[in-house]
């Protein structure tokens, strides 16, 4: 078997990426952030005061309180609980999206970045085509297509993020596929599915794990958006972009809940983005180039 | 210089013609009968299936995307099923609405980003540089619609100084337009200056790095002078790409800034065609802003062509 691919040796790189992303504020922010929203959402039932559809009438838009740490809605539900709840939502949608992003893409990209020639032009330009219209557009012209719903959502986002994924994985293709430990592993007798799935993608992976991070804080802002239009995941079940979207219709009685659901989508999207931006730093190709002369 | 600009024209083509393609396939996939939609629950069979062939839904598909893409070309986007007009002539008037929010938005945006990524650059480390660094990775994670409902909120609702919807067009009311203009224009300048700002900073301390510029004050000139003629004309090449893809951005985020501050613009329009399954209009709407799109990255293209003479020289050679 031929062994030119393993060319990072993982247990020596992943302690020195984490302690480059400890070193950094703003990154260990994003991820201890990241780790609370992922833990506050599984075990959402636990922690929230309340059931997220449970009702109190005559506690109809009360404002934050003891009781009501912030405040509760028209039908007198804990806003709390429902944000907490809603995160359930808006991570499910935002990894599933990407994930369905990253197996299409990466699979497009690398492809067209191995094979070359016509099915190289064929996908960049189907992936151009969509990268012509403005994200949010697509999106809602798929919700249309599709129907809202939460699955629809995370389809609908992850088609908008495929090329994205193809088109790092394309560029880091076309550059390994001439490297010298490629050429060993062909020589050593590696077929082109062995070449291109242990030997160049395991070597793609710092800047897609990059754009995976980034891309989940995106999805939820499209996610929000999406349910901020009516187009995204319906009531009653909680979704910050839809809270959000009656909350402004409320906005004069009960500021607070416009204001704590939109808060939820910016603090999450925030930590997530800083976890990319500090990941970005620790995966730097010139700290992996280091690795690979190891 | 002849041949780059053919390639690109070809390359602008193609991507063209997988855009209309996608276009089309979306909105046959819309579910539901537009002829049933049209006619609403009542209608005969035979009343249907007049329709469907006045509306060439019989055809195939090929045939029907031919026919499509023979009308677009000849200018003829299809026709609204619900009110009867040409999608192009309700296009063409949302379409001011939606370069009015555009423009605005991309003048508070250049206002906020040039000073603040020029700044930061020039004194990095200094206060400034930290309050515009921190001003752009929170302005990227701030979601735009919730950034206009605060605005509403602290300036309609609390303060009293400025409306909280409605739109009035700069050239019949100039003075009301600023009015109406300036919540929903901070809203979505704000996240266009996020990135714009980082582009700028770093597009400068690459620029601020290079010999040229260390010769230049080594030769005594004015600071002023080496970061405006010499250093700022280099680092603003980075900037009119992102410029370009940007555009696109805003063009997307205007159909959610348009639903929170009741613009009647593309935004709105398409929202409204999608709820009503309004075919041409969804289809029109569609495939004019992804074009329009394209288009404006072409012209960067081209302008880029123009503002860096070593593109001029590989594309000539």
């Amino acid at each position: 078997m031929p062994t030119g691919g393993r060319v990072i040796d993982t247990t020596e790189g992943l302690p020195k990426v984490v302690r480059t992303l400890l070193q950094s504020r703003t990154a260990l922010f994003g991820l201890v952030l990241s780790v609370l929203l992922v833990v506050a959402a599984v075990f959402a039932p636990w922690i929230a005061p309340y059931r997220p559809d449970e009702i109190h009438p005559i506690d109809s838009l009360m404002a934050p309180s003891a009781r009501y740490w912030l405040g509760s809605d028209d039908l007198g539900r804990d806003i709390l609980s429902r944000i907490i709840f809603g995160a359930r939502v808006s991570l499910m949608v935002g990894t599933i999206a990407i994930g369905i992003a990253a197996a299409a893409g990466v699979s497009l990209g690398l492809v067209a970045g191995f094979l070359g020639g016509r099915v190289d032009g064929l996908i960049m330009r189907v992936m151009d085509a969509l990268l012509a219209f403005p994200a949010i557009l697509l999106a809602i012209a798929l919700m249309a297509v599709l129907g809202p719903s939460l699955e629809n959502a995370m389809i609908a986002i992850g088609i908008i993020s495929i090329p994205a994924f193809a088109r790092i994985t394309r560029a880091n293709v076309l550059s390994l596929r001439e490297q010298e430990f490629v050429e060993a592993a062909r020589a050593l007798g590696g077929g082109g599915l062995y070449l291109a799935l242990v030997v160049i993608l395991p070597n793609c992976l710092s800047p897609i794990i990059v754009q995976a991070s980034l891309g989940v804080g995106n999805a939820i802002l499209v996610e929000a958006a999406l349910s901020f239009l009516g187009l995204g995941v319906q009531p009653p079940e909680p979704s910050w972009g839809s809270m959000l979207a009656f909350g402004r219709s409320l906005l004069g009685q009960a500021p607070w809940y416009a204001t704590f659901s939109g808060l939820a989508i910016f603090v999450t999207v925030l930590a997530l983005n800083f976890l990319g931006d500090g990941l970005r730093e620790a995966l730097d190709p010139r700290l992996r180039s280091v690795e690979r002369g190891a | 210089m002849a041949s780059y600009l053919v390639s690109r024209l070809i390359q602008f083509a193609l991507v063209l013609f997988f855009l209309s393609i996608i276009v089309f396939t979306i909105v046959r996939l819309i579910p539901g009968d537009p002829a049933a939609v049209m006619l609403g629950t009542e209608a005969t069979p035979q009343a249907l299936a007049q329709i469907r062939q006045e509306m060439g839904l019989d055809q195939p598909i090929p045939v029907q995307y031919a026919k499509w893409i023979e009308n677009v070309l000849a200018g003829n986007f299809g026709t609204s099923w619900v009110s009867k007009k040409p999608a192009l002539t309700l296009i063409l008037g949302a379409l001011p609405v939606t370069l009015q929010l555009v423009a605005a938005s991309f003048v508070v945006a250049l206002l906020i980003a040039f000073p603040a990524g020029l700044f930061s650059a020039i004194r990095p480390r200094s206060w400034i540089d930290q309050g515009s660094t921190t001003f752009a990775l929170l302005g990227i994670s701030l979601p735009s619609f919730w950034l206009g409902i605060m605005l509403v909120l602290l300036f309609s609702l609390e303060l009293r100084w400025l409306p909280p919807s409605g739109y009035l067009s700069v050239a019949a009311d100039p003075l009301g337009a600023l009015r109406t203009s300036l919540l929903p224009a901070v809203t979505l300048g704000v996240a266009l200056a996020a990135p714009l700002t980082r582009f700028l900073r770093s597009g400068m301390l690459d620029v601020l790095g290079l010999d040229y510029v260390r010769t230049a004050r080594a030769k005594g000139l004015a600071e002023r002078r080496v970061v405006g003629r010499h250093a700022l004309k280099n680092a603003l090449l980075s900037v009119v790409t992102i410029l370009g893809l940007q555009l696109g951005t805003l063009l997307g985020g205007s159909i959610v800034i348009e639903q929170v501050f009741g613009w009647p613009g593309i935004g709105r329009l398409s929202l409204a065609a999608i709820q009503q399954r309004d075919y041409g209009v969804v289809q029109g709407i569609v495939l004019f802003v992804a074009a329009l799109f394209v288009l404006i990255n072409f012209a960067v293209d081209l302008l880029y062509l123009y503002l860096d003479p070593r593109i001029r020289y590989r594309a000539g050679g």
